[in-house]
């Protein structure tokens, strides 16, 4: 019993913190520039890509630098993707309806299948965890795969990270002030526009990064995109759009949700999932620690 | 330092401004008095760039403006105190101020702080709360403190003392002569409130349906009551 509890505690920091790392970039550039990127998980899954591109040439021996490596060449190389899509599309997206955001990036989500099927084909590839990472610890009767220790402390550091940046720097307080009130951010003499075009490209080196991180832990397919992005999405809309605390707590909250229903509903995969945040929805229709009324 | 030469400005479809000419000489203080909806506030955010379509000259301490945008300008020295004040609510008082030495031009050090507080010494209590917890006299003061911490030359205040009590208007029309003295700013204040507008400015401009029906000094102002009766009475 024990270990069952301790199995569904793991699983459900694993999901969590693998979902945050997805998640992350998804609620920044909603809290910044509230545009809802459903391409996300696009940009997500070619980054596993371009990490399971570098990580190729290591075979099955990859020593922990190099995949940390990958996942760094992941990021960079969405980030510049990042300053693209921006140009073409982002930037039309400031002033428009929802609606036209949402058919945009739905649009951009298929564009990026097409490309992963176009250059990494239909079948399922995979990646083996690095070196040092390969073993589990025993506990009780719990086994806990050290990879998933790694993802765990990944999503914790980056959401360190991303709140000691938002919390406690000049940068994020500038974040927060145009987040509030973009007209007078810019009448104080910030160059909004700038910032827009930053938080788009960090947005999409969260994707790639996370892609990079979380390459090891599924199989790669065109399906990808479509699994995490439900999940992220999940996580951003109960955290509260658009708050890093949020999804953090969101997605640590979900995934007790899922491991459970892992564990439990093992037949009725996501049931429990989207009953619990509607239900969520019904109670808090601004999640978890989101505003009244949003700025 | 600022001239205006047949200003107009238009939301969308709507012509708001009429052939508007304006100019405020170094270290002058000119009010912009009209009733709600008269084209105050439009007024101020056509110099800024900062919505309306304009159309027309602006000149700004010897630069024509053109193209640049409201950060732009506002690190050209043209700093706006808006009517609804919009500090900044999850920010503190001291990053509110803080945040305002963004618009010093490249190269310029904003004020200290400590600087700010000594100018307006009711910032200094509330340097640790938060925007949203402030009373509204608090939050104009708050606003003025983060319009002159990056040392502009022009200060644009919109409408400063709506809203306030009387003991508080009296204390921000004090503040703000204070600050034309210390700090050598310009100033334009939009105001319905005449008493207020008298007390800060040096001459003013009367504002009706988008154009300038009067321009004058205050005893040419107060030669002329019809002004009043027609163009300011609710």
């Amino acid at each position: 019993m024990t270990g069952d509890l301790l199995t569904i505690l793991f699983n459900a920091m694993t999901w969590s913190m693998a979902t945050f790392l997805v998640a992350s970039g998804l609620t920044i550039v909603f809290g910044i520039l509230h545009v809802l990127n459903f391409s996300h998980g696009g940009f997500f899954m070619i980054g596993a890509y371009v990490a399971y591109t570098v990580l190729n040439y290591f075979g099955f021996e990859i020593p922990l630098y190099a995949y940390l490596g990958g996942a760094l060449v992941a990021a960079v190389a969405m980030g510049v993707v990042g300053v693209g899509v921006d140009a073409v599309v982002f930037r039309r997206l400031q002033n428009v309806e929802g609606v036209y955001v949402l058919i945009a990036t739905y649009a951009l989500l298929l564009v990026c299948d097409g490309f992963v099927k176009l250059v990494w084909g239909l079948n399922y590839l995979s990646v083996s965890p690095p070196n040092g990472l390969l073993d589990a610890i025993f506990m009780g009767d719990a086994i806990l795969p050290t990879f998933s220790l790694f993802v765990i402390g990944c999503g914790l550091v980056v959401f360190l990270l991303l709140e000691g940046v938002l919390n406690h720097t000049s940068v994020g307080r500038t974040l927060q002030a145009i987040a509030i009130d973009p007209w007078m951010a810019r009448a104080v003499g910030i160059d909004v526009s700038a910032v827009y075009r930053a938080t788009v490209v960090a947005g999409f080196a969260l994707a790639g990064l996370a892609g990079g991180l979380l390459v090891a832990n599924q199989s790669l397919s065109p399906e990808l995109a479509h699994i995490y992005i439900l999940q992220a999405f999940g996580v951003v809309i109960i955290g509260g759009m658009g708050s890093i605390r949020g999804a953090f707590v969101a997605s640590i909250f979900l995934g007790f949700v899922e491991a459970v229903s892992a564990t439990y509903l093992p037949n009725y995969p996501g049931v429990l999932f989207f009953a619990t945040i509607a239900l969520v929805l019904v109670i808090r229709p601004q999640g978890l620690l989101g505003k009244e009324a949003t700025a | 330092m600022l001239e205006v030469a047949k200003l107009d400005a238009f939301y969308g479809q709507s012509h708001i401004l009429r052939g508007i000419d304006f100019q405020v000489a170094a270290g002058e203080s000119v009010a912009l008095l009209g009733r709600n909806g008269a084209g105050k506030s439009t007024f101020l955010k056509a110099l800024l760039n900062g919505g309306p379509q304009a159309r027309g000259r602006i000149s700004f301490l010897g630069q024509h403006l053109t193209r640049e945008q409201l950060h732009q300008r506002a690190r050209l020295g043209m700093a706006l105190v808006p009517e609804d004040r919009r500090i900044f609510p999850k920010l503190t008082v001291e990053e509110n101020i803080e945040i305002g030495g963004r618009a010093a031009p490249t190269g310029a050090t904003p004020h200290s702080i400590n600087d700010v507080v000594a100018m307006l010494p009711m910032c200094g209590p509330l340097l640790k709360r938060l925007g949203f917890q402030l009373s509204g006299g608090q939050q104009q003061m708050v606003a003025i403190a983060r319009g002159i911490v990056s040392r502009p030359r022009l200060l644009m205040l919109d409408e400063p003392a709506e809203g306030l009590a009387p003991v508080i208007v009296d204390e921000l029309a004090d503040a703000i002569n204070r600050l034309r003295q210390t700090e050598g700013l310009s100033l334009i204040v939009t105001e319905q409130n005449i008493d207020f507008a008298r007390e800060t400015t040096d001459r003013l401009y009367l504002l009706d349906v988008g154009e300038v029906v009067f321009s004058g000094s205050w005893p040419e102002f107060d030669a002329r009551p019809d002004l009043v009766d027609r163009y300011l009475a609710l």
